[in-house]
């Protein structure tokens, strides 16, 4: 298994790569989501410049 | 190395992190912006930072070196690193920890917990425990950086301890969150392309992928020869179930890393610099990309390396641990200096300072908060100038870092031991008293204040008690258990000496959280509605 001696080093290997593709697969399936995120963003924004904490 | 183009690489580098933290310091205006970067920050900067934060010179040197010991067998932290550390850690606790943070006006990772449980008493002692456990952390990683640049350099320790803390402390002081994050980026932008590059010129340089792993299991007697009595197998091989090196690995490398991760303030507090889930969405992807170039490399790289010293004319014949003279940290510099070419070297030796500097900022900063913000604000009632109060306190906590990272090396010799003890302490404590309350904050509605409460005891507790007295890494060099009943460890020769606080303290937690979580009236409907506002 690409040179590897034990299978569970392999797994490893193969688990780190195929967990990091996974991440990446998710940040672009994800990538505009949510879709409602904007209103949403604005309305928080808005309710946060009114409980600026002391400064 | 060519001395002089490392010091031109140096300065250039210095030059753009002193512009990036002045960039954050003009941009920080309130509050706001210096706790938690103004809840605006871009996700491909919030995922570096997180990135670069979460891994440290140690990581590479340290666990880089670990890995030329253990063999392959390490990448299982790397799998944890990008499943637990980057994917978990974003979808499952980030959104939550993202949006309870704004319906809960928090700023610091203490605050979040002590508003979801009404607990001003929770902020103060996770503040508190912090701020008493974070410095050993710090101190660590600034003893690993310290000798890295005296060593590189030919310089005094002291000295080069002083300019190193000093260049991060001003920009984290004055740029707060902002300046951290902005420089972290381009840190975390800089160890990328080392470590591809490393990557890149080792399977090459070994004939390739495949060979070069066959190359490393070709090696596995003199493994044996060395490491057998401890359960090793060779370095493409996984140690034998439950010997020494397999507990080791498994309980306090793989799992008391790979979990404890999820209870860190200064990568929790990051969740809530940034606007929106479709921040932390796009920030997955870049987070599980740059971990895997980190540790994978690191840790590839480690263990190939007794490829290249036991091939090499002048270690002909030696594994990676005794070309290194048996210093594990000295096996990844040895390497790159001997291995590679001088002006990779040199873009190594940035990327190395770059690994140091970008965690202890953090480190700084969290320390900073969690002493000003949450225990001397919220727990002792100091009122004034947030931001202040939160400079003053980070000037306190970088001096007391700074006299750990300064006296601890002169009594213990082996500084090596000193900087994964400090790593696996906090590590083990915040998981310990953190998570299952974290968890519990972000998913139980039925979560009481009282549960919180002795859940952070009791992890805390165990925790402590485990790594004084039974877990023979901390307990030897700490010595307290020597002193007080004769013996290195109350485990004995058995093997509980080798099991990691967190297998024993986080089920404590868990079990002791649960059970008066059940005991204990629900909380009022009125603060749950508030903390779970737009969480489904």
């Amino acid at each position: 298994m690409w040179g590897m001696e034990g299978r569970g080093v392999f797994l490893a290997y193969i688990g780190s790569i195929l967990s990091a593709l996974l991440c990446i697969v998710y940040g672009i399936i994800n990538w505009n989501k949510p879709k409602d995120g904007e209103v949403k963003e604005i309305e928080e924004e808005v309710k946060w410049e009114t409980k600026e904490p002391q400064d | 190395m060519n001395i002089l183009l490392l010091s031109i690489i140096v300065l250039v580098y210095l030059i753009i992190i002193a512009y990036l933290g002045y960039l954050g310091y003009k941009q920080t205006k309130n509050a706001t912006d210096y706790l938690v970067a103004g809840r605006k920050v871009h996700p491909f900067i919030m995922a570096i930072s997180y990135g670069a934060t979460f891994i440290s010179t140690s990581a590479i040197i340290g666990f880089g070196g670990a890995a030329a010991v253990y063999g392959m067998g390490l990448l299982w932290l790397t799998f944890m690193n990008i499943l637990v550390g980057i994917f978990i850690a974003f979808v499952i606790f980030g959104k939550r920890t993202r949006k309870m943070g704004h319906n809960l006006d928090a700023h610091t990772f203490p605050e979040l917990l002590g508003k979801r449980f009404e607990s001003r008493f929770l902020q103060a002692a996770s503040g508190l425990l912090i701020f008493i456990a974070m410095p050993v952390y710090t101190g660590s990683v600034m003893i690993g950086g310290a000798q890295f640049i005296s060593q590189t350099l030919s310089i005094n320790y002291a000295v080069a301890l002083l300019f190193f803390t000093a260049i991060v402390a001003v920009y984290v002081i004055m740029g707060g969150l902002k300046g951290v994050m902005y420089t972290d980026a381009f840190q975390g932008v800089l160890m990328f392309i080392g470590m591809s590059i490393l990557l890149f010129f080792v399977y090459s340089k070994l004939g390739g992928i495949t060979q070069a792993h066959k190359a490393l299991t070709a090696l596995a007697p003199e493994a044996i020869k060395i490491f057998g009595a401890g359960g090793h197998r060779g370095w493409t091989a996984m140690p034998l179930f439950k010997s020494p090196m397999w507990l080791q690995l498994v309980t306090t490398i793989v799992m008391g890393v790979g979990i404890g991760v999820l209870a860190q303030p200064q990568l929790a507090v990051r969740f809530m610099t940034v606007k929106s889930d479709r921040e932390l969405n796009r920030a997955v992807g870049v987070g599980g990309l740059f971990i895997l170039m980190m540790t994978g490399v690191a840790f590839v790289v480690g263990a190939l390396s007794n490829v290249y010293f036991f091939n090499n004319p002048a270690t002909l014949g030696k594994i990676s641990m005794v070309a290194a003279n048996k210093s594990v940290d000295n096996i990844v510099p040895l390497f790159i200096n001997t291995f590679l070419p001088p002006w990779f070297t040199a873009i190594f030796m940035v990327t190395l300072l770059a690994a140091a500097m970008s965690t202890l900022s953090s480190q700084f900063h969290t320390m900073g908060t969690a002493m000003g913000r949450d225990f001397c604000e919220k727990g002792l009632g100091v009122k004034g100038n947030t931001m202040n109060i939160t400079k003053i306190s980070m000037c306190v906590t970088i001096i007391i870092s700074l006299a750990i990272a300064y006296f601890l090396p002169r009594f213990l010799e082996t500084g090596s031991a000193i900087i994964a003890i400090g790593t696996s302490i906090f590590f083990g404590l915040c998981a310990a008293a953190f998570l299952p309350m974290y968890f519990g904050a972000l998913y139980f509605k039925r979560m009481t204040k009282a549960a919180a409460i002795s859940g952070f005891f009791s992890g805390l507790l165990t925790s402590l008690f485990w790594l004084t007295f039974v877990h023979a890494k901390e307990s030897v060099p700490l010595g307290i258990c020597k002193k007080l009943f004769g013996v290195q460890t109350l485990a004995g020769a058995s093997k509980w000496a080798l099991l990691d606080p967190i297998v024993v303290a986080l089920p404590v937690s868990i079990i002791v959280t649960l059970v008066v979580m059940f005991c204990t009236k629900k909380p009022e409907t009125v603060q749950i509605d508030k903390c779970f506002e737009g969480i489904k």
